[in-house]
């Protein structure tokens, strides 16, 4: 099958998860035996935008290029489908893209589409992550537009005004999603799909309203490059290490919530060091917590084979949670808030722990019971390792959930 | 850059800062690395061999003499290279007047652009720029404001 793939933020190295996934289901695919070619915008005045080393993907890509007065939304959805049309695929797959993206997807409408959405895109305009003061907000883009319309006026109004507009912002702009048509324009292309893919059940249960067709398909790891490796045997007095990665200074991303569990932690013993990759500075000072600094991804599993425990504290509705995945193939507990696609990935009292968000009194709990329990760190790492296996391998994603959707929609393209 | 050559990364509030020195040592493994960065700024983490601090915590237009003691302060550092996070007009500027041969923007992942230096070029781009800024912020609010949605079923 030839098989399309419409990405309009796309780059590499990836800056974010979703490029990441994209490469790794485009490469699964071609695996499975499908021809797979990726369509990419590239913009010379926004370095974000399909950057691409020659030579550096594994599949065949197709560079389109605009500037700032051609990325508009009657440029760029007529050039994806004239590049598009000239490679004739049997399906389109609509992936990561801003404001423009439900242009595009009108643009193909000729094709059967699949939607890939990364975080909460069709809830919150403002950066999709549906995060406000500290909160997850109970507000959303297809229910109540203009609220969202509102806020995120504020939250890019100042850039704007400024004349310090990024890639975002001027998509914003260019795309007229601060006008009420754009409304319209978005949630048309959301049912329009002839399948939406999404990383958890929350944001599945938020589409269904618009569509029927949303597959919940997680991300994943290769379990190869992450060597299962038995849990470190500590002399008596040594600490134990609690390890937290990911992108720690984000506020979303929950250090405080580690802080305060440590703080209670630190009452009651000692035994325990918490190593967290953040720079010094992010960090309180106390004998029982270790900025890492910062550390690429190819260095963190050597952090994840010191470490005994690994904590994911998200207080947003973080739609996957790698970092859990990464830890569980390590073979390591894993605790982690009860938040979107993270609750998902732990079987709690199997292969690690789920705590209520921002309760850092049963992360301490949690905690304290994995530091007593030599055995059942030593068990839930296994038993970690084993769903990794099962369930997160990329190999095994790829085979278990994308053929009944490609055949589920060729099948109803060609009865259509 | 070669061994003896000089960098001088200019701060950045947050993690990126680090990071960003961390990427210029990886790649440049013996230049002689300066981070530029305010008075009150926390530098643990941060790699540089040298820190140069400033004399506030942040420059206004207004701060005129202020400035040209900053320009100043960097023309003497004698860079080969100035390094900042962010491609915005003010840190172009800054990097114009550093005097260094070589004026970049790294970004964390380790990517490379090369600023452009002319220091008039980014400052008569200034003013339409904010003014064409202005008139988008209205058309938001106005938008936004003035033309509800209006939700079919």
């Amino acid at each position: 099958m030839k098989l399309a793939f419409v990405d309009l933020v796309f780059s590499w190295p990836p800056l974010g998860g979703a490029p990441l996934d994209l490469y790794q289901t485009m490469v699964g695919l071609q695996q499975l035996g499908h021809e797979a070619k990726l369509f990419f915008a590239a913009d010379k005045d926004n370095w974000d935008r399909g950057e691409i080393p020659p030579g550096s993907l594994p599949f065949e890509s197709q560079r389109l290029d605009f500037d700032l007065d051609t990325f508009t939304p009657e440029h760029v959805p007529a050039r994806f489908r004239e590049a598009v049309d000239a490679w004739r695929p049997d399906v389109v797959f609509v992936c990561f893209g801003f404001f423009m993206k439900p242009f595009v997807t009108k643009a193909l409408a000729g094709y059967p589409l699949v939607s890939r959405y990364y975080a909460y895109e069709v809830a919150c305009l403002r950066d999709y992550r549906q995060f406000w003061k500290k909160k997850t907000c109970p507000s959303d883009y297809v229910n109540t537009p203009n609220a969202c319309r509102r806020c995120t006026a504020r939250a890019l109004g100042k850039d704007i005004r400024a004349g310090r507009i990024n890639s975002y912002a001027r998509e914003y702009l260019a795309a007229g999603a601060h006008r009420p048509e754009y409304y319209d324009v978005l949630v048309e292309s959301v049912r329009s799909y002839n399948a939406i893919i999404v990383y958890n059940h929350m944001t599945k249960r938020h589409l269904s309203a618009l569509n029927a067709n949303v597959h919940v398909i997680p991300g994943g790891v290769h379990a190869g490059e992450f060597a299962f490796t038995p849990p470190p045997s500590r002399k008596p007095g040594e600490k134990k290490i609690i390890l937290m990665t990911g992108r720690a200074t984000d506020f979303s991303k929950g250090l405080h919530i580690v802080q305060r569990s440590g703080a209670l932690l630190a009452k009651r013993r000692d035994d325990f060091e918490f190593w967290v990759t953040v720079e010094a500075p992010f960090v309180r000072k106390a004998p029982w917590i270790r900025a890492l600094g910062w550390h690429d991804v190819s260095e963190l599993p050597a952090f994840y084979r010191q470490a005994d425990i690994c904590v994911v504290p998200s207080v947003w509705e973080e739609p996957f949670g790698m970092v859990a995945v990464e830890a569980m193939a390590t073979g390591r507990p894993v605790c982690v808030s009860r938040v979107g696609g993270l609750q998902e990935i732990v079987t709690p009292g199997e292969t690690g722990f789920i705590y209520d968000r921002n309760d850092a009194k049963a992360l301490a709990g949690h905690l304290e019971t994995l530091l007593d329990q030599p055995d059942l760190r030593a068990r839930m790492g296994e038993a970690g390792r084993r769903r990794v296996e099962q369930e997160y391998d990329w190999p095994r994603i790829m085979q278990k959930y994308y053929p009944p959707i490609l055949e589920g929609i060729v099948k109803k393209a060609k009865t259509a | 850059m070669n061994n003896s050559e000089r960098a001088c990364v200019f701060f950045s509030i947050g993690s990126d800062f680090a990071k960003v020195v961390k990427t210029v040592r990886a790649r440049h493994p013996g230049a002689r690395i300066t981070a530029m960065a305010p008075p009150d700024f926390p530098m643990d983490g941060v790699a540089a061999d040298d820190v140069v601090r400033m004399e506030v915590q942040r420059y206004r237009p207004w701060h005129v003499a202020r400035l040209r003691r900053l320009a100043r302060q960097l023309r003497a550092g004698r860079y080969d290279r100035f390094v900042v996070l962010f491609p915005s007009v003010k840190l172009k500027m800054l990097a114009s007047l550093s005097g260094a041969p070589k004026c970049e923007c790294w970004g964390v992942d380790g990517r490379v652009r090369r600023l452009d230096p002319g220091f008039w070029g980014n400052f008569s781009g200034e003013l339409p720029r904010r003014l064409r800024g202005f008139w988008q912020f209205l058309d938001v609010w106005v938008q936004t404001l003035l033309r509800p949605v209006r939700k079919r079923r």
